[in-house]
């Protein structure tokens, strides 16, 4: 038996060992076809207004997208993220970010850092800060940076990552999220309506 | 089996079940030197999943603890002395610990020396030998070959028993408090525990758990 043998049957011992149940269960994140929880919610922007995600909400659908600054995944991707934000916005699709994280813990994801951040990228969307946590805790949210995209009717759409590598733009081959934005722009539910990556877990306030 | 990096590494034929490469901590050849000089620098090399989880099956252990951290991540690096004081406490009861770095190639040497500096701390030193790895899957494989309900957020603690089978996932920061119960319950009902004195815990259910405790 070769290693490759060895590997599968080892799955599918960790597979067995998975009641269906559970594993259905999903990371604890809002399900698809829900609306957003909280929409109306008001945070504080980087312009120092404050925004919710029902103002934002586009006639073609609305990104939500927890984010942060110190993260390295989310530092990988801020370029593509501005880039997604600024361009579909242009199709009918509102923006808005969403730093949940404590800056106690990492001062890098502070307001005046999140101003100088979304300056830098010439970020057009709305980068707020969800001072208690509670907005990402209601969408289950637990990792930066984390999107989920809802439909024109209001309904989660997509949930997942930006893409296949946060190091490298030039070496993506899976475009998740764009992928995701043009069936929704389109009307129609995107192929893949989930999807993962490894990431900073959210920093979460504990006084909420 | 061929060895790279300066690693000591020692092949084992597995009961009809191929080969197991175990790698123990020696001295990285290409490596910078760390830090602290007393601390060899443990060897990280690049698996894909499939294969991490086969060796560490391979190794008849009776409990397998996998942890997934990166360098970068301050509570992947603030929960590593509790992880090491559980494994100091029950690497003799056959717990074998399996880290899996998220990290990028180019940090492969800063990973051994986080490691190893990480176990001197916990008393383990040069008699940590746990194996550590570099991820190579592409994130949503590995993430569901870990534990499907898993976000992919880091740090993330997976105990899988002697057949294979995933038995508890930690899908947030812990602590020995948060280990320490959970893998002496599945040593004793393994017979582990108990043949080396081992407290037993409650009886629970048969099914993988998880503790999702949020990120601090």
């Amino acid at each position: 038996m070769n290693l490759a043998q060895i590997s599968i049957g080892f799955s599918l011992a960790v597979a067995l060992g998975t009641p269906a149940a559970l594993a259905a269960e999903g990371s604890g994140a809002l399900a698809l076809g829900t609306k957003a929880p909280m929409a109306t919610a008001r945070m504080k922007n980087v312009d120092g207004k404050m925004v919710s995600i029902a103002d934002v909400a586009g006639r073609a659908g609305t990104l939500v997208i927890f984010t942060c600054n110190h993260c390295p995944f989310a530092k990988g991707w801020e370029h593509r993220i501005a880039d997604i934000s600024n361009s579909y916005a242009k199709k009918g699709i509102g923006v808005i970010l969403i730093n949940a994280n404590d800056p106690a813990k990492y001062s890098e994801d502070g307001w005046a850092e999140m101003q100088a951040r979304a300056k830098a990228l010439g970020l057009q969307a709305p980068y707020v800060v969800d001072e208690t946590s509670a907005v990402a805790r209601a969408f289950g949210a637990s990792v930066t940076p984390e999107a989920f995209l809802f439909d024109k009717s209001g309904k989660l759409a997509y949930h997942g990552t930006v893409d296949d590598n946060h190091q490298d733009a030039g070496k993506v081959q899976k475009r998740f999220l764009t992928d995701a934005l043009d069936a929704v722009v389109a009307g129609k539910p995107p192929t893949l309506p989930e999807t993962k990556s490894l990431g900073c877990g959210i920093k979460f306030h504990s006084n909420s | 089996m061929p060895h790279h990096d300066g690693r000591r590494c020692r092949s084992r034929a597995a009961s009809g079940a191929g080969i197991a490469l175990l790698c123990t901590l020696s001295p990285l050849s290409g490596a910078r030197a760390a830090p602290d000089a007393s601390v060899t620098a443990t060897a990280v090399r690049s698996a894909p999943l499939a294969a991490i989880l086969a060796e560490a099956k391979a190794s008849h252990a009776p409990l397998v603890l996998v942890n997934v951290w990166a360098t970068w991540c301050d509570p992947c690096r603030e929960e590593l002395p509790d992880l090491l004081r559980v494994y100091r406490a029950h690497r003799v009861e056959g717990l074998r610990l399996v880290m899996i770095s998220a990290d990028d190639a180019e940090a492969r040497a800063q990973a051994g020396e986080a490691l190893a500096t990480a176990a001197a701390r916990a008393g383990i030193g040069r008699d940590l030998d746990a194996t550590s790895y570099l991820k190579e899957d592409d994130d949503m494989k590995f993430i569901d070959g870990l534990d499907p309900r898993w976000s992919g957020a880091l740090p993330a603690t997976f105990l899988f028993d002697a057949a294979g089978r995933r038995v508890h996932s930690w899908l947030a920061p812990i602590t020995f408090a948060d280990l320490d119960p959970e893998i002496r319950r599945q040593l004793t009902k393994s017979g582990s525990g108990a043949k080396r004195g081992g407290a037993g815990g409650a009886p629970g259910a048969d099914l993988p758990q998880t503790s999702r405790r949020r990120n601090p």
